[in-house]
């Protein structure tokens, strides 16, 4: 009896699914299943390593599915799992696109955001030589957003162009920094990108401004009898204005991530003559307002291909300048030393001077496949907690 | 002492027969000629036509001589260097690669049926189904 009703039912699916016309439905994936062992000059984790073999950090694995809804329209999604995230699934990309003509697409929706030159396909692992980009650069933050994107894509004799536009917004949700719980509000955020390719020379240019307000940032916790930052604006908010001026309330009001402007701009030069491949990238952050700190970071990686293996080696550095607020608040012995001093803890907090040298090795043993492996050497300014060597190995597929 | 180091030499030869590639279109084909450089863009997908003719790319898996052979030539790439640029803009939504073929045969089948259609094949393959508008080698 349970056997014919459990019959019933499936031919009764059966019939309903043959009436039903499915979307086409094109499916592409890349994983990349990676481990590492690390030597920290102090403490016993680096860069999302310990001193026995894991292999969490560099793991990803992404699904794409994407379907032409007409000649001109096509949905993609796209979902990331991320070892280093705990293979938490995240929506990457969801968006509905647009062919205006064979140079020009509008998407809406949600797409990757095209900060730098590996931004887009940051987490394809099989399409560049490093197991990931330089990490003093390419900083593994939330960086898809929701909104509109230009696409405008040329093929000229002398050169292809790319120009891109994008507008949107997005909010991440930043818990467990510090045991704290913050999400960070991107808004208003867009960029231009340009990008032009003469033969085996490309040149990219990108543009970003941002403004961010950061939810719960009052509640990072500083020492008693401060207790958190909100406890230190509240300080700072009640000296009395004869004493202090009013520069004490403004770092009260610049101890807040509100409606802050950053501007982040990257400038790339990528050169594949035969064999060889040379690649550089400088970023640029500025923040208008803010306890955040402004930075640049950079890195050089040259390599070179004998058929199915290549060899390269990389430098990148990471500079980030505390902001300056305290200034603003006149020195008075034993009244606001204290304050000046925890102003400078809190800014200070963002401030490194980072470099990393690494040597790595990339083999096509397969088509879609690839093993890399990378050595690493980072050191941190008066930081040997995230200074030190790192080994790392990696299988990359697309399919 | 010399006949060894020939030896050795022609152990490291390539001993494969390369490939020479045909690259064709249906008989009935409005294209007659090419240029090299346009049909290179056409199969990285930077444009979709040929002169004034708008063509769909077929291409052969990767696992074939014939592709390999292609991919060299044509586009001065290995194959995992073209799969590599494919999976750039596919994963961004910018492309998608030339349909994949298994045999010579079924790309000749597919021109068949579609007269805007253009492929590669060995250059052995080539049928009175197809047009040959250039070989490359």
């Amino acid at each position: 009896m349970k056997s014919t009703k459990w019959l019933v039912s499936l031919a009764g699916v059966l019939i309903c699914s043959s009436n039903i016309a499915f979307a086409d439905f094109t499916w592409n994936g890349f994983l990349t299943v990676g481990g590492g062992i690390a030597d920290p000059d102090e403490g016993e984790t680096l860069e999302g390593y310990e001193d026995t073999f894991t292999f969490q950090e560099d793991s990803v694995l992404g699904l794409q599915a994407s379907s032409e809804l007409s000649d001109k329209v096509t949905a993609t999604v796209q979902v990331l799992a991320k070892g280093s995230r705990e293979f938490e699934p995240e929506i990457s990309w969801a968006n509905i696109s647009y062919n205006v003509n064979d140079d020009l697409m509008v998407r809406v929706g949600r797409y990757q955001m095209p900060l730098y030159l590996y931004s887009d396909y940051l987490k394809v692992s099989y399409a560049y030589h490093w197991i990931s980009p330089p990490s003093d650069v390419y900083v593994d933050v939330a960086s898809s957003q929701n909104g509109i994107n230009v696409v405008y894509d040329k093929s000229f004799s002398f050169a292809d162009v790319t120009a891109e536009f994008y507008y949107g917004s997005d909010d991440a949700d930043l818990s467990g920094t510090g045991g704290t719980d913050l999400v960070t509000e991107w808004r208003k955020q867009w960029g231009l990108v340009g990008t032009m390719a003469f033969d085996w020379v490309t040149v990219r240019l990108s543009y970003n401004p941002v403004h961010l307000t950061v939810d719960g940032y009052g509640n990072v916790p500083l020492p008693a009898p401060l207790n958190n930052i909100d406890g230190l604006r509240a300080v700072l908010n009640s000296l009395p204005v004869g004493l202090v001026g009013t520069g004490a309330s403004q770092v009260a009001d610049d101890l807040a991530y509100e409606d802050d402007k950053l501007i982040y701009g990257s400038a790339a030069l990528k050169l594949e003559p035969g064999n060889f491949l040379f690649v550089t990238e400088f970023t640029d952050l500025d923040y208008k307002s803010g306890p955040g700190a402004d930075g640049n970071t950079w890195y050089v990686s040259g390599g070179y291909r004998f058929g199915d293996w290549m060899v390269h080696l990389t430098h990148s550095e990471s500079d980030q300048d505390a902001a300056d607020l305290s200034s603003k608040i006149p020195l008075i012995p034993t009244v606001t030393d204290g304050l000046i001093a925890a102003v400078d803890g809190v800014t200070g907090f963002y401030e490194i001077e980072k470099e990393t040298d690494s040597l790595g090795v990339r083999w096509n043993f397969s088509p879609g496949v690839a093993f890399k492996a990378e050595y690493a050497d980072t050191e941190v300014t008066d930081n040997p907690s995230r200074s030190g060597k790192v080994l790392r190995f990696a299988i990359d597929a697309v399919f | 002492m010399k006949k060894l180091l020939i030896f050795i030499m022609t152990l490291f030869m390539p001993i494969a027969v390369v490939a020479e590639v045909a690259v064709v279109v249906a008989a009935s084909s409005p294209l007659s000629s090419i240029d090299l450089k346009e049909l290179e863009k056409l199969y990285l997908g930077k444009s979709k036509s040929l002169g004034d003719v708008s063509v769909s790319a077929l291409n052969q898996v990767d696992s074939s001589d014939v592709t390999t052979e292609f991919n060299r030539v044509l586009l001065n790439k290995s194959n995992s260097q073209v799969k590599a640029y494919w999976s750039k803009l596919v994963f961004t939504g910018k492309g998608t690669p030339p349909k994949e073929f298994n045999s010579d045969s079924e790309v000749i089948q597919a021109l068949k049926n579609d007269s805007s259609a253009i492929g590669y094949i060995d250059a052995g393959a080539v049928s009175g189904d197809v047009k040959v508008l250039t070989t490359l080698k």
